[in-house]
């Protein structure tokens, strides 16, 4: 089984059209399995006012989503199991579509209640779950096998910035895997505070090997490796630890001239990007009459800005269709 | 239980006045509980979430740009260091909802309103069900202590009079919607019986205007009005259950004993209408007052059937009061308005016999500003009396009359005429002054400084005479309201105050757009009014208004007016003639005698 997370840089970036886009292309509705971190089923967005998309669901596929969702879209559900995960929402119940239609989506929102959803899927023959993004939410994704990243002009509009920043998430993604270590090594939480790369670097003195538990922020990864008397190597237990840092870039400068430097960086559960997907759609703000109107950039410098600063395939799912994302994940 | 260990975050430049509330009903409960100060990151909040070993964290925040991600990297950091598994989340704060709770990740979402009991409820992992408003909501009791005792006896004595004379006259004569009435009585009666009733309806439809008994004799219906489809019937019911699912009403009055609020309905289609009710009921209306349609006045008869139509007020037929009759909660007070037209006696029998809890009887605004007859509105308003008393059911006099540009002592006497010709026949009348911005004020300038005083006035005035309910309508501020819903708001919650202040037993109360809709009513704008009339009467609570001496005057000007034109009446020695010559509003102050159903009154069989 595939677990493919589509996550986003920012709200209206494209990952629900991203999801449906595969979802279109997915030949065995009865292997397929959808559900969302986050909730998705608004058509229209609550802040901008503008239309969202919405995700269509083929009979025979499998739904993953809280119980107060469940009656909220066209699709007739049946539903197979409810699980003791609660969320604001409802207890989470997985349900097959008897009858195609429009679904509303809530479903885990946290890394153990995702992985408790892939164990159950796995057990009624699902063969790729999609898992739709929220907000910039990864914490939870980590729990997939690959991810696709949504990005595009509603993160930002300066191209070369949503480029660099591209660049650094990918980076950041597919560092390599880092096997547990044999020798002893120091095991540390997280990294939240500048108080606590310091404190951390002076723990690490005459350590080979460091692993990292949990989050490691960027300011205080910046005074950990600044502190460091040599060069242990540094063990994450995912990409997704390092991805919470407002400054992505940053992050993966420290860690490139870290590397440089001799260092080594690895995570122990990979969590290879796949490709990126572009949507040149931004909501314009008329401060006229101070209301949103659909902007967009130009679609082909967008991709072209992208494509630069990524090594993975990217894909602009409304002008190119989603046979390119198909290839990409391997779909046939 | 356990005590739990809660953190309670303010990730927010300010405020944390909720957590500081929610932290005491922590601690009441025995739960170990830490604030954090405002002005921590959510870095800072997660390293102290771990120091502390909580249980669980309630973070508050308003929403504002760019706070739904700042919430989610909060809930990312949280899963991302590990403590996801052991550590319950919720968030409150303005515009908080439980999607968006779960689309930023959080275990809980609390918005405004929320109670200390659903938060401790929360952090101990049980079920908060919140007491259903609704169901322990009661019918609101609108009589008030009234003894119906009269202060003063002058115009007792004169009342009594007038009262004495109108029955004698009204024993003497019928009119076919006498007849209508009791031939709808027997009809009800046979049909419960599940006996045949088609010679009953033969004979009704002979007493009908030609475009009503075309209906019983050819199935056509008023071409203002199509019949509903059986799959709009179904859905409604639908809706119906769906909405009261989901309602926990309000009470609107606080800490006050009363006055009753009522909102007023009359779309022209029942579904809306049941739509409006469900609005009203969810935001603490006590009772909803049934609008007909004017057109609906002026015909002789009513149709069957489930019906709708595209013009202001609900067409009366049995099935449609039936419909709306089952939409509503057992504690909402129900006022079917029979007062003005060609239906009074019969409309009194189909609300009755519906499950009505009132109904309006108003000869004198129903002859001399609503354009019906004054002798068959006075045979027929006695006939509907009688029925009112019968049946039990309360009904209100209206002063409607004043708005034509009556003076408020004249439309007062006619009302006081009304209301004692009630208690002779054995009914409970309440008095319906208004609460209005009135062509008598606007003209003599008594509103000028304040809209206190004279409304006031008129209360004092009522109040030195008997001792009625009093329920100021209809809507009060009629004529302060403009197109601006929030001055259209805040002038119906202020003059809502002002009835409280004065003890009056209920009010009616416009929607914010009602006035100048131009069209169909918006749900959002009876929320407006309703919300407006909740946050006076929190305000104002039982602290009083104080009107100017000039109310005291005013009040003892009219009652002595009253007075007057009581005696005026009385000398005239028939009531119907009075109406006709002035005594209770002229034409020049807009009082014209109606003319629809004249030549109806017949001699009593």
């Amino acid at each position: 089984m595939q677990v493919i997370g589509i996550a986003g840089t920012a709200k209206n970036t494209g990952k629900t059209t991203t999801t449906a886009s595969i979802i279109s292309q997915w030949q065995a509705p009865r292997a397929l399995a959808v559900t969302s971190i986050g909730y998705d089923g608004e058509s229209r967005d609550n802040v901008t006012g503008l239309p969202k998309p919405r995700l269509h669901l083929p009979a025979g596929a499998l739904v993953v989503t809280a119980e107060k969702c469940l009656g909220a879209g066209s699709a007739r559900l049946e539903n197979l199991e409810k699980t003791e995960l609660a969320t604001p929402l409802g207890r989470l119940v997985i349900s097959r579509v008897r009858q195609g239609g429009l679904a509303v989506l809530a479903g885990p929102n946290s890394l153990s209640a995702l992985k408790f959803c892939i164990s159950r899927l796995r057990g009624l023959g699902t063969k790729l779950l999609l898992v739709d993004g929220a907000l910039g939410r990864l914490a939870p994704m980590a729990a997939a096998d690959g991810l696709v990243l949504a990005t595009g002009a509603a993160r930002s509009r300066d191209l070369k910035r949503l480029a660099q920043e591209t660049g650094a998430f990918a980076a950041l993604l597919n560092l390599p895997r880092a096997e547990e270590p044999q020798e002893p090594a120091l095991r540390l939480g997280s990294m939240l505070v500048e108080e606590d790369g310091r404190e951390y670097a002076q723990a690490a003195r005459g350590y080979r090997t460091v692993v990292f538990a949990g989050v490691a922020e960027q300011k205080p990864l910046a005074r950990f490796l600044e502190g460091l008397s040599s060069a242990p190597a540094l063990v994450f237990a995912d990409p997704t630890k390092l991805l919470f840092s407002a400054d992505l870039v940053e992050t993966a400068a420290l860690l490139r001239g870290y590397r440089t430097r001799g260092g080594r960086v690895g995570v122990v559960n990979p969590l290879p990007l796949k490709g990126v997907t572009v949507n040149p759609f931004f909501p314009d703000f008329n401060e006229a009459d101070y209301c949103y109107a659909p902007g967009y950039v130009d679609a082909l410098a967008l991709h072209e800005a992208v494509a630069r600063s990524v090594s993975v395939p990217v894909v602009d799912v409304i002008r190119q269709g989603g046979e390119e994302l198909a290839k990409i994940l391997d779909l046939e | 239980m356990k005590p739990l260990k809660v953190v309670l975050a303010p990730l927010d430049p300010v405020h944390d006045i909720g957590l500081k509330i929610i932290r005491q009903g922590l601690e009441q409960a025995g739960h170990e509980t830490r604030l954090f100060p405002p002005d921590y990151s959510p870095q800072e909040i997660v390293r102290g979430i771990i120091e502390e070993g909580a249980d669980v964290v309630l973070i508050s925040r308003t929403l504002g740009y760019g706070v739904e991600e700042i919430l989610a990297k909060f809930v990312d950091l949280v899963d991302g260091a590990g403590i996801r598994d052991r550590v319950k989340l919720g968030v409150g704060g303005m515009a908080i909802r439980p999607e968006l709770a779960a689309e930023l990740g959080f275990d809980a979402g609390f918005g405004p309103g929320t109670t200390v009991e659903a938060a401790v409820a929360f952090v101990e992992g049980r079920e908060f069900i919140p007491a259903k408003k609704g169901s322990q909501k009661e019918k609101y009791g609108i009589l008030g202590g009234a003894t119906y005792a009269w202060r003063d006896s002058t115009i007792k004595a004169r009342l009594d009079e007038i009262a004495e004379q109108i029955i004698a006259w009204a024993e003497k004569h019928g009119s076919p919607g006498i007849a209508r009435a009791r031939l709808r009585q027997e009809i009800i009666r046979r049909e419960l019986l599940g006996e045949n009733v088609e010679d009953l309806k033969r004979e009704y439809a002979g007493l009908c205007s030609p475009v009503i008994a075309d209906s019983y004799r050819n199935g056509a219906i008023h071409p203002e009005t199509r019949r509903l489809e059986q799959w709009e019937l179904d859905s409604l019911g639908e809706y119906v259950e769906r909405t009261q699912g989901r309602m926990a009403p309000i009470s609107l009055r606080s800490s006050l004993a009363k006055p009753g609020v009522f909102a007023q309905y009359g779309t022209g289609c029942p579904f809306m209408d049941i739509a409006h009710i469900k609005v009203a009921e969810a935001w603490g209306a006590d009772g909803v007052v049934h609008f007909d349609p004017s057109w609906g006045a002026r015909t002789e008869g009513f149709m069957e059937g489930y019906l709708t139509h595209r013009q202001d007020g609900s067409v009366i037929t049995p099935q449609n009061l039936a419909a709306i009759k089952k939409a509503l909660l057992p504690s909402t007070l129900w006022q079917v308005r029979a007062h003005r037209g060609l239906n009074t006696p019969e409309t009194v029998v189909l609300a009755a016999h519906t499950g009505a809890d009132l109904t309006k009887v108003s000869i004198c605004y129903g002859a001399l500003g609503a354009g019906t007859d004054p002798a068959r509105l006075t045979v027929d308003g006695v006939e509907s009396m009688k029925l009112a008393a019968r049946h039990g059911l309360p009904f209100d006099v209206v002063t409607n009359e004043e708005l034509c540009g009556v003076p408020a002592y004249k439309a007062f006497a006619g009302m006081l005429i009304g209301a004692n010709l009630a208690l002779h026949l054995g009914a409970k009348p309440i008095l319906q002054p208004l609460f209005c911005y009135s062509p008598e004020v606007m003209l003599s300038g008594a509103m000028e400084d304040n809209y206190v005083d004279f409304n006031a006035a008129k209360i004092l005035a009522l109040r030195q005479i008997v001792d009625a309910p009093i329920w100021p309508g209809a809507p009060i501020g009629f004529l302060t309201q403009t197109e601006e819903r929030v001055q259209s708001s805040v002038s119906t919650g202020l003059h809502a105050a002002l009835a409280a202040s004065l003890g009056v037993e209920a009010i009616s109360i416009a929607t914010s757009d009602e006035a100048y809709s131009g069209g169909p009513i918006a749900a959002a704008s009876r929320i407006d009014t309703l919300r407006a009339v909740k946050e006076n009467f929190r305000f104002f609570g039982r602290a009083r208004i104080e009107p100017t001496p000039r109310a005291r005057e005013w009040a003892d000007e009219m009652a002595d007016r009253i007075g007057a034109v009581l005696d005026e009446v009385a000398n005239i020695g028939d009531f119907v003639q009075a109406l006709y010559r002035g005594a209770l509003g002229t034409r020049e102050e807009g009082a014209y005698p109606g003319r629809t159903g004249q030549g109806t009154v017949t001699e009593a069989t």
